[in-house]
């Protein structure tokens, strides 16, 4: 059985550590920064060892893969340092905070043979995987525009609890980085290349951080077609959740968060059948107790359990080069590469009030 | 009794006469550039004279109602305000900026009253949210959402007039109804002053004009936002139209307008200043197109009732900072017009684009 280390106590415990179990890994420690939470984690999810030190949690015996769930700009060192010590990664978004340093985490990688991938696991998620093909198998003929709007209240109370990492635009934190990195890859995945971006980020609740709580954002694409995102978890109005494609031929569009994609066209309207290969197992929200704060309630949600366990059996399966699971292929730093260049394009327009190319 | 031709024989009769007429005003003459259809359409309006030319008809009334496409508006706006005339004058009020500014500065030169036909100010939802999110209910407006996507021109063969569908006429969706969601956005959340913008023709068919629009605003308040319609989505009807603030968010369903806050959620009742009479559909033997279907409900009927309203009290004296909603001037079609301008501007150019202020 491969080992693997998680590193990170929050989303580290709630669902890589479930994940990877599920996709066949042995969990053999968690590492954390406070030696009590980390702790405390490692019993509530069953994780043999508790540890604070990256290069005492590379040493252990039978460690082949170590997969990363810390802040993002903690992510470099902890990659180069796996990376030399000859194990596999799979790393969260958002990848890192520069496109410089992305590359060299890729470079590095690439350089190593070792399997790296990248925490997208909404490339899994039924619904965004059926819409997908369903789009690029032609089914609304030439795209043309697209829009990907969501809206929560999770953060709309001034006090909802957060990291102060997360609260922190210099640290990667906010819903851009958050939820946005998904969005982007998702489009990359469903539309293709981003060519420009305008974007607007905005606080909407006063709490008195530099991070955002909400964005909106016009991309045209290398494609000719043209998308809008536009989230906030501050908005305690009823959930509005928009994932809908039009093309020359026809619109495709996903119901809510749910696996029920349809096409509507000169025929009528009809549900896609869901093939085998795209279905994940059930979502599953870890054990309430467990989740402390507003931000672990909204990242412990488990709807992405089935997703990320899909993403960890790609893992596994290049780690041990057997066949590759069906359906999407996962991303790998280079699509971290090209996420962050466009992450970075966004907060450039953001800072500039103007259109910045990727 | 303020005696008002009508310039245009399509939505000018099918709703200008009548919201005239309902709102007390004397529709006297109809002018149209087809003698036997603006002479038919005078028949079954009720309307005593039908002129090809303006000029033959101003001599008889106080007021012009213009209703046609809009690259003719601002010739027949100069020549009525010339004429000494009040003016209310159809959306997208002109070809661009520059030429609105010119048929404002004659208008207030003249000293007219001078309308815009954004009749929606007075919907009763969007002015109710308008007056709620001003009021501060919501805190800090930041973030808005205005989505109307519905299936009307999904058809490649949906027939459209032919100015309509080129993009060189002032024809296309932006025009007919961006014109209302940025006037919406500006009363609600102040100016726009930067778009990010595309222009769609989601169908293939002949035109040059757009039936989709995706634009991302930046207000001077520092709020953002997407307005977005589409006429030809195949896929479900799509509205939405939601403002969240600091603290809170507000929205309307048709003319049920919402506030959720730490408080909870509840409904606002529409306050009896802002009701408007009920929908009144034009007569259905008149509907033929996809293009005249755009109007067939007769849901702006109450809203361009009141705006006629409005207009006759303004000829009689009534100061226009006295009404709640205030009534759009040319001055916001001055306004409009910049954003629409820069709106196409960022299309064409793939960029960002600052609105001339």
């Amino acid at each position: 059985m491969k080992g693997a280390v998680v590193f990170g106590t929050g989303f580290g415990c709630f669902t890589h550590v479930r994940a990877l179990r599920a996709a066949g890994f042995e969990v053999i420690a968690v590492v954390g920064r406070d030696p009590d939470k980390t702790a405390r984690r490692a019993r509530d999810f069953g994780v043999p060892r508790a540890l604070t030190s990256t290069v005492d949690a590379l040493a252990l015996p039978g460690v082949d893969a170590i997969t990363v769930a810390t802040p993002p700009a903690t992510h470099p060192a902890i990659v180069h340092a796996a990376l030399d010590a000859g194990k596999h990664v799979l790393c969260e978004k958002p990848f890192a905070l520069e496109a410089a340093s992305a590359r060299e985490m890729t470079e590095h990688a690439e350089s190593s043979g070792l399997v790296h991938l990248l925490g997208t696991e909404f490339r899994f998620d039924t619904g965004q995987a059926l819409l997908a093909r369903a789009v690029r198998d032609g089914l609304i003929g030439e795209p043309r525009l697209a829009m990907f709007f969501l809206h929560v209240p999770v953060l709309a109370d001034p006090a909802a609890q957060l990291p102060v990492w997360w609260t922190r635009a210099s640290e990667g934190g906010g819903w851009l980085h958050a939820h946005g990195s998904q969005v982007v890859d998702q489009i990359r995945v469903t539309l293709g290349e981003i060519e420009s971006v305008f974007v607007s980020l905005l606080q909407i609740t006063d709490r008195g951080v530099t991070a955002d709580d909400g964005f909106a954002a016009h991309l045209r694409l290398r494609s000719g077609a043209a998308c809008v995102m536009q989230s906030t978890p501050a908005d305690r109005g009823p959930m509005l959740i928009e994932t809908r494609i039009l093309g020359s031929a026809g619109t495709a569009w996903i119901e809510g968060l749910s696996d029920a994609v349809y096409v509507a066209d000169t025929d009528g309207s009809r549900r896609l059948a869901v093939p085998d290969e795209l279905r994940t197992a059930p979502a599953a929200a870890p054990p309430p107790a467990t989740l402390e704060t507003t931000y672990e309630q909204m990242i412990g949600h488990g709807l992405d359990l089935g997703a990320y366990t899909r993403l960890a059996e790609h893992f596994h399966a290049r780690i041990t080069g057997s066949d590759a699971p069906p359906g999407p292929a996962p991303a790998t730093f280079a699509d971290g590469v090209a996420g962050t260049a466009v992450l970075e394009a966004m907060c450039r327009s953001a800072a500039d009030h103007r259109t910045e190319a990727v | 009794m303020t005696r008002v031709a009508v310039v245009g024989t399509g939505f000018g009769c099918l709703t200008h006469a009548r919201a005239l007429r309902a709102a007390g005003l004397d529709v006297v003459a109809l002018v149209g550039r087809d003698p036997d259809k603006t002479a038919a359409r005078a028949e079954r309006f009720s309307i005593p004279v039908a002129a090809t030319a303006l000029d033959a008809v101003l001599d008889r009334v106080d007021a012009v109602s213009i209703a046609t496409p809009p690259q003719t508006h601002a010739p027949l706006v100069l020549e009525s305000v010339a004429a000494g005339k009040h003016v209310l004058c159809e959306k997208p009020f002109a070809r661009d900026r520059s030429e609105a500014r010119t048929v404002f500065e004659a208008a207030e030169g003249a000293g007219v009253v001078h309308m815009l036909g954004t009749e929606f100010r007075f919907a009763p939802g969007q002015a109710l949210l308008t007056r709620i999110v001003r009021s501060g209910a919501i805190g800090e407006p930041r973030l808005a959402l205005l989505l109307l996507h519905i299936p009307l021109l999904a058809d490649p063969n949906a027939e459209v007039p032919g100015w309509w569908a080129d993009a060189d006429q002032g024809g296309g969706w932006l025009g007919a109804q961006a014109s209302h969601v940025v006037d919406q956005v500006r009363t609600t959340l102040g100016d726009v002053v930067r778009v990010s913008a595309t222009l769609h023709r989601v169908v293939d068919r002949g035109w040059t004009a757009e039936d989709a629009y995706l634009v991302h605003f930046e207000t001077a308040g520092g709020a953002a936002g997407v307005m977005q319609s589409v006429a030809s989505d195949r896929g479900p009807m799509l509205f939405a139209t939601r403002v969240i603030g600091s603290t809170g968010t507000a929205w309307a369903e048709g003319d049920r307008v919402q506030v959720a806050d730490a408080s909870g959620t509840r409904e606002i009742d529409v306050p009896a200043d802002l009701t408007v009479g009920p929908p009144d559909p034009p007569p259905a033997e008149l509907m033929h197109t996809a293009y005249d279907l755009l109007h067939s409900t007769g849901i702006d009927f109450g809203p361009y009732a009141r705006l006629a309203g409005v207009f006759a009290d303004a000829i009689a004296g009534r100061n226009l900072d006295t009404f709640d909603p205030r009534p759009a001037t040319f001055a916001d079609g001055v306004a409009s017009m910049a954003v629409l301008d820069a709106i196409r501007r960022s299309a064409r150019e793939g960029t960002s684009v600052e609105v001339e202020a």
